[in-house]
């Protein structure tokens, strides 16, 4: 409270203005190195698209076709690399990702339109589901500890910790495999691969019954392999909160243990781990991948799988891209947020 | 105040109910409802499903189904028996010293949007590709062809500079991987952008109509005025996209899909083992894999070498190996390169004699008595005393087991004639190239163009149009091997439409073959068609291979849909 007094309200705007440009200023430059990285890799893969496309096909289409294949991608009038480069730069900024390879005529913009809601989806349902059960046993597990912490030896403390560390060090390729095989296949109580049933409306009944079963095990994945951090994550502040002075303080009032943890602990142990949100989308992003291959969920990282076998350039420049920018983002954002709920961060920005 | 135990709880439970809701909700799939028939369930093997149903669209990016279940070519030849299935046409002869390829088309056809077929459609379709070089992906009109008119309903005349008589399969089906199908003149005739049109309400003829699309899935409805009207018995097919074999083979054995195409590991025990009366892989070998020897490099521009090494090879073991059994290399005449059932008449039994067969022994004394020596520690030396290159066996990948192991198998057998090798696998497209440009000692790959005579594969194999030297791209004489008898018998086999003559030829290149050992011819190879009988019967079979084991989205498959029929 004292230092809202030292800081005037002028110079508190201010700072938040030159934190938020200088952020803005590293997001551009970020972004730039990411664009023209995400420009160079592909293009360091030996051989060319047309000669794995024809192998693709393993001796099925006479040698011919590559002649007719080349004509069609226009490879065969080649442009520099730096030129290549500029056109790249100049279509990115309008937006415009080029067409797909493997898909031609396909637009990769369209592509990942199709394929992005169900990612979004699935990550989306995903991490809010594991922020939300993982804060919950976080908080639940320092509490019992907190308010035992005077006896020690809480069984959920003790129990969730090593179940914490459990679930973040799996990998989710391990697990998507396990539950593949065990619950869709064995028990088959879901089915093992893709997005919807054949044939089914997308906003009929069943056909969002059918989106829920597909979705049911990729999302469950995904909230196990993101939920340990989280339990981590808010167990570990809450229990420094729970020995802060103000804390102490409440409960020498007199106040109800739960009215402690709730009202004065997990508020202010929740907001750490609200920043760090935006960093766990990477964790997600990348086990998403492998999800989505394992269950053959119609996503984005299925769409990329598609993408690096055929050596689609423009596919997968367009996907990285993607990727990219929404952690990029993704993470702007969190830091914008914390400017607005952490005066710390203002002055230190100041000084 | 029981804040966190109201509040918060409330919240886990909702969300955690809404994880699992899908367990207690019982999924209603009825895929096709409002078509009457059964409905075949396929997995699609090449993920996301493109909204594209153009026959001719670059590069296969066309939906799976728009070759098995709508577009159709004038017949369907089986790769593997050289058999030929009438399907848009009745008949074909060759006139005029083989410069006239005469084809009678079906009458009674109709377009599904109602329109009649004729042979107008068939010559537009030739002309079309004619003049859109970069549909014409069999290269038709890079032979001989001249010209192509339709005279009267049923005929159309396809006219030659020069004899080329094995372009009758292009011009009447094309290749598993790309038909010709035939287009509807008045659709197409007003499609200028023919490479980008992606041809979303298709007209076609075949069994089957387009009834809904979205990336994860495709289906097609039973097309009632198709022109057999017995057939297809059941009413929709349905394309699933998987992107993993392992999905793919899971699906198949709970029964969600009725058939996939992809190669199971020891298919017999973990796949036909698992439910002998339903489970069946009918792999039927199309083609073969060869070892393949840059015959433009020393040590393989020497014959004995190379004649070593082929008697080096235990092909029976390393087929035993690399697919446990499905795919043996074919008795008679597999030295010789003609492949799986097409030996019976394509391979003459004056040729066994010349036939090579597996001993070390012998292996070593054709290096000895060609002036080979061995070092000290047992290492091959060329005749003028000085150690071998080092050498590698090259394969793709990653993950392709039966490549793996067929590799690993051929370098354990080279050691044994002293010549030390290491196995590389390389990803995809690092493959292929170092294949074209000849950047490579051994490697393992299959044959191209096979089709229903061994004439293609020849042809791909050892025609100077499809060599180039070491550094340019050779699009399929990936060893760099021609010779002016092999030259000369294609000519005299493309030349002909004589069986006898053609047989000749073949015996020819056969003959140059068995005694110059450009390659040596490893295991069959197979197409990996996976099913299981438990809603449906008429498959194809080893006794009934009325196709080549095509994958769901070929033309071949259009045959399955014709005749399955519900239990």
């Amino acid at each position: 409270m004292g230092r809202s007094h030292a800081v005037s309200e002028a110079n508190e705007n201010g700072g938040r203005v030159r934190y938020l440009l200088k952020r803005s200023g590293a997001l551009v430059v970020t972004l730039w190195i990411a664009i023209t990285v995400n420009f160079v890799l592909p293009r360091l893969m030996p051989g060319n698209p047309v000669e794995t496309m024809f192998a693709r096909y393993q001796g099925k289409v006479s040698p011919t076709a590559m002649h007719a294949m080349q004509l069609d991608f226009g490879l065969n009038t080649k442009t520099g690399e730096l030129g290549q480069y500029v056109d790249y730069l100049r279509n990115v900024v309008s937006g415009n990702l080029g067409v797909s390879f493997s898909y031609y005529p396909a637009r990769v913009s369209t592509l990942i339109g199709e394929t992005l809601p169900w990612t979004l989806g699935l990550v989306g349902f995903a991490t809010i589901l594991a922020f939300l059960l993982g804060t919950g046993l976080g908080m639940f597990a320092a509490w019992r500890r907190g308010t035992a912490g005077w006896k020690r030896g809480s069984i959920a403390d003790s129990g969730l910790v090593p179940f914490g560390l459990l679930l973040g060090a799996l990998p989710s390729f391990w697990i998507s495999l396990i539950l593949l095989y065990f619950v869709a296949f064995r028990l088959g109580w879901f089915p093992v691969g893709g997005g919807v049933a054949a044939g089914v409306g997308l906003l009929t009944g069943p056909g969002f019954v059918s989106l829920i079963n597909h979705a049911a095990l990729p999302a469950i994945t995904l909230t196990l392999i993101s939920m340990g951090l989280w339990i981590l994550l808010m167990r570990n502040n809450m229990l420094s909160v729970l020995g802060e002075d103000y804390v102490k303080f409440a409960r020498s009032k007199g106040l109800h243990d739960r009215t402690v943890a709730v009202h004065y602990a997990a508020r202010n142990a929740v907001l750490p781990v609200f920043a760090q949100l935006a960093l766990a989308l990477g964790i997600v992003v990348g086990g998403q991948v492998f999800i989505e291959i394992v269950f053959s969920y119609p996503g984005i990282g299925y769409l990329l799988l598609n993408a690096v076998e055929n050596q689609d350039y423009p596919l997968i420049q367009g996907i990285f891209l993607i990727f990219t920018v929404a952690l990029l983002l993704a993470n702007f954002l969190a830091d914008a947020f914390y400017v607005l709920v952490d005066p710390r961060v203002r002055v230190g920005a100041r000084q | 105040m029981n804040y966190f135990r109201t509040r918060y709880l409330r919240v886990f439970v909702v969300a955690a109910s809404l994880a699992l809701v899908g367990v207690f909700v019982p999924e209603i799939t009825n895929a096709a409802s409002g078509t009457s028939g059964a409905t075949f369930t396929v997995a699609q093997p090449w993920g996301t499903i493109p909204d594209n149903f153009n026959p001719y669209a670059p590069s296969g990016s066309d939906a799976p189904g728009t070759h098995s279940c709508l577009y159709q070519s004038l017949y369907y030849i089986n790769a593997a028996t050289g058999a030929q299935t009438p399907l848009l046409a009745t008949s074909y002869s060759w006139s005029a010293n083989n410069l006239a390829l005469t084809v009678t088309t079906r009458s009674g056809v109709t377009w599904s949007d109602g329109k009649a077929f004729s042979a107008a459609d068939v010559a537009f379709t030739f002309n079309y590709l004619k003049a859109n070089p970069t549909l014409d992906v069999n290269g038709i009109w890079t032979s001989p062809l001249t010209s192509v008119t339709a005279s009267g309903a049923n005929t159309v005349v396809f006219d030659f500079s020069k004899p080329d008589t094995p372009e009758a399969v292009a011009i009447l089906y094309g290749t598993d991987g790309a038909p010709t199908d035939i287009l509807p003149e008045h659709i197409w005739s007003t499609i200028t952008d023919p490479a980008t049109n992606t041809n979303t309400a298709p007209v076609a003829t075949g069994p089957f109509t387009l009834g809904s699309f979205s990336g994860t899935s495709v289906v097609y409805t039973k097309n009632p005025s198709y022109f057999d009207s017995a057939k297809p018995s059941i009413g929709s097919v349905v394309f699933n996209s998987v992107d993993s074999d392992t999905t793919a083979e899971l699906e198949l054995e709970n029964g969600t899909i009725d058939m996939s195409y992809d190669y199971i590991t020891d298919a017999a025990k973990t796949f036909v083992a698992k439910n002998p009366s339903t489970n069946v892989a009918f792999w039927p070998s199309v083609s073969a894999n060869y070892l393949y020897m840059n015959d433009a490099k020393a040590p393989f521009n020497n014959l004995a070498f190379r004649k070593a090494v082929a008697e080096d090879m235990n092909t029976k073991f390393i087929a035993s190996r690399a697919y446990f059994g499905a795919l043996s290399p074919a008795t008679g005449g597999a030295e010789s390169a003609v492949t799986g059932p097409q030996v019976a008449q394509w391979f003459s039994s004056s040729l066994k004699k010349l036939e090579y067969s597996y001993s070390v022994k012998k292996a070593r004394a054709t290096l000895k008595t060609a002036g080979y020596k061995w070092s000290k520690s047992g290492n091959l030396e060329s005749p003028s005393g000085k150690a071998l290159p080092h050498m590698t066996v090259l394969i793709g990948g990653p993950g392709w087991t039966d490549y793996i192991s067929a590799a690993d198998n051929v370098s354990n057998e080279l050691k044994s004639i002293g010549v030390d090798t290491t196995v590389v696998q390389e990803p995809y497209s690092t493959y292929a190239n170092d294949l074209d440009k000849g950047l490579y000692t051994f490697a393992e790959s299959w044959g191209n163009g096979n089709n229903s005579t061994p004439y293609y594969q020849y042809y791909y194999m050892f025609n100077p149009s499809e060599s180039a030297p070491i550094g340019k791209v050779a699009t399929s004489d990936w060893e760099r091997f021609t010779s002016p008898v092999i030259t000369k018998a294609l000519a005299t086999y493309s030349g002909s439409s004589s069986l006898t003559v053609q047989k000749a030829a073949m015996t020819a290149i056969e003959k140059t073959v068995l005694t110059k050992v450009p390659l040596v011819p490893l295991t069959g190879r197979g197409n990996w068609l996976d099913y299981q009988t438990s809603a449906f019967t008429g498959f194809p079979s080893p006794s009934n291979p009325y196709n080549d084991g095509s994958a769901s989205d070929q033309e071949g498959a259009m045959l399955v849909y014709l005749n399955v029929q519900a239990k």
